[in-house]
């Protein structure tokens, strides 16, 4: 952290150093128009880098800022920061209202639309000729003023552009270092997971989108000025293919690669000048080379090099009890969650059919039954995966059906996966407090500045600390989850769900992979949960585990309920046998 | 007519893009420029100079092969296995230098081929039909059936489909699949170069038209169901009828943003297309 700031203030000093070394004009004006590159590949950082998502919109957002400013300024309607700031404004709704449709879509599909918004955008500017005067573009764009002192010479424009770039970039880095960045790389890494660990992806999508498009407007807006001159044509499909490869190149997810690929492809052709007319020819040569070369980028290449074991602060000495006291469990006889007649069809496959079942608070509800039976089915309708064809889930007297798993988790409703879905890339601890952070309250003001941001996630790393300690997880905390052995993965899916604070825990297959001696221990642990007030719905195919572990069994077959009882009772229900073993006569 | 001429060249180049798609996984950005260097290949063969049409026939599929080849040496193989966007930077600079490169050796000015056909119109009854879009429409449909007929019934073709679907079950049955990764991008360069010279009599051919052309041709390709063949190709004749109503209805400056706007209304609608299969994420 240290160092990082060192880093910082000394690369600022060496960039407001440069104008004192006499560069030529053309030079100062490259270097210029990188740092609106820049802050434009920043913007599209937020989108694919943080997000993970090839959203290509920022093209048309950077379009739509350069002529809010271009036409607002010379139409006499407004001065530069004010047209500037209109821009922001009309490119972050435009961008609320895009998203409304596109957060759904995924890779090709979200990269399509988006690549024509920006198309419609650059054609309607070209065809409108009444506002935007055509191909003919914009002239004569005012400089901006600071203070009464308009923004002339190359010198100024450098620093009012370095200061801006600064000062969004420094955003950026809180923004990723922040809960909200913790969430971005838990939702690009797997995003089912994360929406049910309690994170809001639609939001943080549309949050990724809106922010992309402020950087683009801003960076439009200064590039309108700064070139004078705007017309369509260089908003063209050219200029996404430079950002793309800009931020691709530099390390897209990381805070400098906008800063090495829009400064590096901006002088880029300028190096190849020495080749005279194949310059153009070099330089598409150049990014096959540097993509092959470098598949994650620059400074993704150069961070994995110069990758130091993490030295994480030492974990707050306070430790929390992650769970409520033992003894405060929920009186016996009260159902927590009562389904009825849930129905779920795929097409013409009926999954679950007209099932009934009750769990009492403060109890381990078993749910078997043979492959195919529709168990994992109905964990996907109470977590809010799936929406049923019909029935009614109620949690508490809440109806959860309809709410999406983000907000099913945050009603008290947790779960694990059946194939483990951990944020692979991520320490042990991370994936923890990401779900923690399903009751945090601070908002992105307070990642940018502030104390707050800070003590809650002190509470948030201790009490994960905690909940990986009483897992037995605590010595490997601070590995990627994705190095941690089968047993412990799946302990920590389990830590994970907890953090969320779960009233009911969903557990599909914990025990699945497990040697003999980690499933004694997960009945011991999962026991001890009971003891503390969580309620747990348990989806097992081990039977010796489930007839140790359960106070009442529901089973199903081919989406029915066909049993329903103590352990003893249902092991010896002639269904259940029948069920799994065929009838009579076929055994015979 | 037009609208059905245009749209075959759209379907041409949307069936190359999707065998590359089908056998990589890939993107190919560089499809459009594709066409445009056939384009370019042809007018210069048969314009400039002025090689007898069979001469032509024998060395622009050679030049196109030989592209085709370089594409997957190049910018595919030694990115496989690595996040589509990565493999869709560096055919974005194949086609850089595909553009470029036509810029070199042919110059920046729009150029055309001489119609093939005399006469240029035939009068059918009422009707007063191109004889190029005719030739369009019957050269797309005779290599749809020959290509049917290569996928079916011969080995190759089988390997190739087999090695696009399980790549990796293939090469345990004995499939070279480098190989027939190697012929898809053949067969695809092939398709560009082809949807090429159909195009450079009724259109003209710059260093800039593959941009216009991988736009149209990602309309296509979603419209159709991203993925299919046949629905690349249905997609293609939808957006090339499409366009023509467009322009005779509504107006043909805004042509393309109601191409777009028709994307973008499927993404939104209907994402899988006509003919693709329903997007889901299992759990």
């Amino acid at each position: 952290m240290r160092a990082g700031r060192l880093g910082a203030a000394v690369g600022l000093g060496a960039a407001a150093a440069v104008p004192l070394l006499g560069l030529d004009r053309y030079t100062m004006r490259l270097l210029d128009l990188g740092f609106v590159f820049v802050l434009l590949t920043a913007g599209f950082n937020f989108t694919l880098g943080y997000a993970g998502q090839l959203s290509l919109a920022h093209v048309g957002f950077f379009a739509l800022g350069a002529y809010g400013v271009g036409l607002l300024t010379t139409g006499g309607v407004a001065g530069f920061w004010p047209a500037l700031g209109l821009s922001v404004a009309g490119c972050v709704g435009a961008a609320l209202v895009l998203g409304v449709p596109t957060v759904k879509l995924r890779t090709h599909y979200l990269a399509l639309a988006t690549l024509s918004f920006d198309e419609i955008v650059r054609l309607v500017l070209t065809s409108w000729k009444a506002v935007t005067r055509g191909t003919d573009g914009v002239l004569g764009i005012p400089p901006p003023s600071l203070l009464g002192w308009p923004v002339r010479g190359d010198g100024r424009w450098y620093y009012l552009l370095l200061a801006v770039t600064a000062a969004l970039l420094w955003l950026a880095h809180r923004i990723g270092a922040s809960r909200w960045g913790a969430a971005f790389a838990a939702m690009r890494q797997a995003e089912v997971a994360a929406e049910a660990m309690g994170v809001d992806t639609v939001r943080l999508k549309t949050l990724a989108l809106a922010l992309s498009a402020a950087y683009a407007a801003v960076a439009g807006g200064l590039y309108a000025s700064l070139s004078t001159f705007i017309s369509p044509e260089f908003f063209n499909i050219d200029l996404l293919v430079s950002t793309l490869a800009m931020l691709l190149i530099g390390g897209a997810g990381t805070v400098l690669g906008p800063v090495v690929g829009g400064l590096g492809l901006t002088f880029l052709p300028e190096w190849l000048r020495g080749v005279e007319r194949y310059y153009m020819l070099a330089y598409g040569l150049g990014i096959v080379a540097l993509i092959t070369l470098f598949p994650a980028g620059i400074v993704g290449l150069a961070a994995r090099l110069g990758r130091r074991p993490a030295v994480l602060a030492a974990p707050a000495a306070r430790i929390v009890e992650p769970l409520p006291p033992a003894g405060s469990v929920a009186p016996a006889g009260v159902p927590l969650l009562a389904v009825r007649a849930l129905t779920v069809r795929f097409g013409g496959l009926v999954a679950v059919d007209g099932l009934d079942f009750a769990v009492e608070a403060g109890r381990v509800h078993g749910l078997i039954g043979p492959n195919g039976a529709g168990k994992t089915t109905v964990i996907n309708v109470l977590t809010g995966l799936y929406r049923p064809t019909a029935g009614s889930v109620v949690l508490g007297g809440r109806s959860l059906v309809g709410l999406a798993p983000h907000a099913v988790t945050r009603l008290g409703v947790a779960r694990t996966f059946q194939t483990i879905r951990l944020f692979p890339a991520m320490s042990a601890l991370a994936n923890v407090m990401v779900a923690g952070q399903c009751h945090a309250t601070t908002h992105l003001g307070h990642a940018v500045a502030g104390r707050a941001a800070r003590r809650e996630r002190e509470a948030l790393e201790a009490e994960a600390r905690a909940l990986l300690a009483w897992l037995g997880l605590d010595a490997r905390a601070d590995d990627p989850a994705g190095s941690l052995a089968h047993g412990q993965q799946r302990l920590l899916e389990i830590a994970r769900a907890l953090a969320t604070r779960p009233r009911l825990l969903c557990l599909d297959e914990p025990a699945a992979g497990l040697t003999h001696g980690e499933r004694a221990a997960l009945v011991e642990r999962l026991r001890a949960l009971r003891e503390r007030a969580v309620t747990l719905l348990v989806v097992e195919h081990n039977m010796p585990f489930i007839m140790q572990l359960c106070d009442t069994i529901t089973v199903l077959d081919f989406g029915r309920k066909i049993a329903e009882g103590s352990p003893a009772a249902v092991r010896d229900d002639a269904a259940v046998v029948e069920a799994y073993l065929g009838s009579p006569l076929a055994r015979a | 007519m037009t609208g059905l001429a245009m749209g075959c060249i759209y379907a041409l180049l949307a069936l190359g893009f999707v065998l590359i798609l089908n056998a990589s996984g890939a993107i190919n950005f560089a499809q459009g420029d594709l066409v445009m260097v056939g384009g370019f290949v042809v007018v210069w063969l048969g314009a400039d100079l002025g090689l007898p049409w069979y001469a032509g026939l024998a060395l622009a599929p050679l030049a196109m092969a030989a592209l085709g080849v370089l594409l997957e040496r190049l910018a595919f193989r030694p990115l496989r296995g690595k996040p589509f966007v990565t493999v869709f930077i560096s055919t974005i600079g194949f086609g850089i230098v595909l553009r470029n490169l036509a810029l070199l050796l042919w110059g920046p000015s729009p150029r055309s081929l001489p119609g093939l056909f005399r006469p240029d119109v035939l009068r059918l009854g009422p009707a007063v039909v191109s004889t190029q879009h005719l030739f369009i429409v019957g050269a797309t449909v005779a290599l749809l059936v020959g290509l049917q007929a290569f996928f079916v019934h011969t080995r190759t073709g089988i390997w190739m489909r087999a090695a696009a679907q399980d790549e990796e079950t293939a090469r345990l049955l004995g499939v070279r699949t480098g190989r027939t990764m190697v012929l898809t991008f053949v067969l695809s360069s092939l398709l560009a170069g082809l949807a090429g010279f159909l195009l450079a009599p009724v259109f003209f051919v710059y260093p800039d038209l593959g941009h216009l052309l991988v736009l149209k041709l990602f309309i296509a390709v979603v419209i159709g169901g991203f993925g299919s063949i046949p629905g690349a190709i249905l997609g293609g004749l939808f957006l090339g009828l499409v366009e023509v109503l467009a322009a005779a209805y509504v107006s043909s400056l805004y042509k393309d943003v109601i191409a777009f706007a028709v994307l973008m209304a499927f993404l939104f609608f209907k994402p899988e297309g006509f003919l693709g299969e329903a997007i889901r994420d299992k759990v």
